[in-house]
């Protein structure tokens, strides 16, 4: 672990290992400490797949006590349980509701029946936040789904889209623009700031897709 | 309750307070006025506490009737201000009368120029903050960027809304330095991130070519323009970004990214230009030359210090000077 400048008022950890469950679990326990051990002070966290980058208000909480305690941090931080929740999410696969279903499905050399089966048979651990509010970086997709970016991002990708990128999957949470491969989409409400936290998928969680039928999706409120 | 009644749009304005902080990790960017000592100073002036929400208009100005007495004051960049078709000054409360028009011209120098309203402008807070992100939908009026035929709803005036005179032979000279039109400006940065993975050529190449603004530049970055940066670095691993982050995207043109950032990017950053080289930054047009110079983190401690002393300083001096009885 090393930690440089984020900034003013940021550190940024950053992990020697590979990107993966145990880097993640690693960097929230580190996030949590610091958090536990300065109450006040620390403004925002930020889990990146190999970094953990903490902002402080500086007139509460001095960067010198703040790297005092980083690097007095135990570095064999293990067997705490892990705040991290089991969350399925329901999604409607097809050409109507991912528009690059078919796209992908060719590209991968898979019909589009195995590749429904292949993304909704594993566990996504999700690695991190960010892109837009509440989106989450969800990995590692099977290697057969590996799919490079979209060359030109589209202007607009509706809200509860599910897409796939490189070996990584995830939801978009609003309507953005984005690069993503579309397969299918969710009915399920991802973002709301009326919610704390607004986003329903936090770094930490285990993220499984249940394949669901169109007349299921419109029932859930999923609108097209 | 007043309400204001937009009605012209020049470019682009919101509305903005300082921003919505705390939920970086939930990839809600912080937003809030780019020059954010003109909105406090704008707020100062009529006795708004400094986190009142304003107006933020940039470049081309802005037009709003009243259906009540209120009372405005327009800083940061310069623009002709005109109440019912009389010329008025920044810097100073200004009150607009039921039914008349308040018209801000284009600036003549910088990019943002704020309206503070007394009482500040009433939208919805969104997590804590009426801060508008366009692009995350999020705060002010519906999330967008204010048009032609809003209605802005207004607080109620503090008691303490100073009366509209000003003591004898002092002569406000405005706010903060948004007003020097920029044609060369230096951002001082504390190196971080990836600075000492990238290779030594493009360290430093950042710190001796000079660089332009482009006409992209937003409320979400400003993009540079020079002779391509090669980091040597492909295929990072996507990371929290910071205000000022210095990125270099495979085209090797740095953009510095500001109050509307993505909070992750997966591009080398080289560090984080200092705050109040951020403001200046936003506040010069394109064609604006920019430098880079590397200090450490006490130089950027001891700069910070100085600039919260004299900002403070200025604010209590508008305090003091409009927000009392003469």
């Amino acid at each position: 672990m090393r930690w440089t400048y984020a900034g003013i008022r940021g550190i940024r950890l950053s992990h020697d290992d590979a990107p993966g469950p145990a880097v993640t679990e690693n960097l929230l326990r580190i996030r949590d400490l610091l958090i536990q051990r300065h109450p006040e002070g620390i403004e925002d966290c930020v889990l990146g797949y190999q970094t953990l980058t903490v902002f402080f208000e500086p007139q509460v909480l001095g960067r010198e006590r703040l790297i005092d305690t980083i690097e007095g941090l135990d570095p064999d931080l293990s067997r705490q349980p892990l705040p991290g929740r089991d969350i399925e999410l329901p999604v409607w696969y097809s050409q109507e509701s991912g528009q690059d279903l078919e796209a992908v499905s060719e590209h991968c050399k898979l019909s589009v029946e195995d590749l429904i089966r292949l993304h909704s048979s594993k566990t996504y651990n999700a690695y991190a936040t960010g892109f837009a509010p509440g989106f989450c970086y969800l990995g590692d997709t099977p290697e057969r789904l590996a799919i490079p970016r979209l060359n030109t991002p589209r202007r607009e990708v509706p809200a509860g889209s599910v897409a796939l990128a490189d070996r990584q999957t995830a939801v978009y949470p609003i309507a953005s623009p984005g690069g993503w491969r579309l397969i299918g989409r969710c009915p399920l409400r991802l973002f709301d700031v009326t919610d704390s936290p607004p986003g329903l998928i936090s770094v930490g969680d285990r993220v499984t897709f249940r394949p669901i039928e169109r007349d299921q999706f419109l029932a859930m409120g999923g609108s097209l | 309750m007043t309400a204001l009644e937009i009605t012209h749009v020049g470019l682009h304005a919101t509305v903005q307070d300082l921003g919505r902080t705390g939920f970086l990790g939930q990839g809600i960017t912080v937003g809030g006025a780019v020059d954010s000592f003109a909105l406090r100073c704008a707020n100062g002036l009529l006795g708004n506490s400094p986190g009142s929400a304003g107006l933020e208009v940039v470049l081309a100005g802005i037009k709003f009737q009243a259906d009540q007495d209120i009372v405005v004051s327009v800083t940061g960049a310069p623009a002709p201000i005109r109440i019912d078709g009389e010329a008025q000054a920044m810097n100073r409360p200004l009150r607009v009368g039921p039914g008349s028009s308040f018209e801000l011209g284009p600036s003549s120098a910088g990019s943002y120029t704020y309206i503070a309203v007394a009482g500040g402008v009433d939208t919805p807070p969104v997590l804590g903050s009426r801060s508008t992100v366009v692009r995350e939908g999020l705060g002010g009026l519906e999330g967008r960027a204010l048009k032609r035929g809003d209605s802005l709803a207004c607080g109620s005036p503090n008691s303490n809304t100073p009366p509209l005179v000003m003591r004898k032979g002092y002569t406000h000279r405005g706010d903060d330095g948004s007003q020097r039109a920029s044609t060369h400006i230096t951002l001082r940065f504390i190196p971080g991130f990836h600075h000492d993975a990238v290779n030594d050529e493009c360290r430093t190449r950042l710190c001796s070519d000079t660089f332009a603004i482009t006409g992209s530049a937003n409320r979400m970055a400003t993009p540079l323009d020079g002779p391509p940066l090669n980091t040597g670095l492909t295929q990072l691993w996507s990371e929290a970004t910071a205000l000022g982050s210095i990125q270099v995207p495979p085209s090797g043109q740095p953009i510095v990214l500001l109050n509307d950032r993505q909070t992750m990017g997966g591009y080398p950053q080289m560090g984080a230009v200092i705050p109040p080289a951020c403001v200046r930054l936003a506040q010069a047009r394109p064609g604006c030359k920019v430098d880079f110079q590397r200090i450490n983190v006490e130089e950027a401690d001891r700069i910070s210090w100085l600039t919260t002393h004299y900002e403070e300083a200025r604010l209590s001096a508008i305090t003091t000077l409009w927000g009392q009885p003469v």
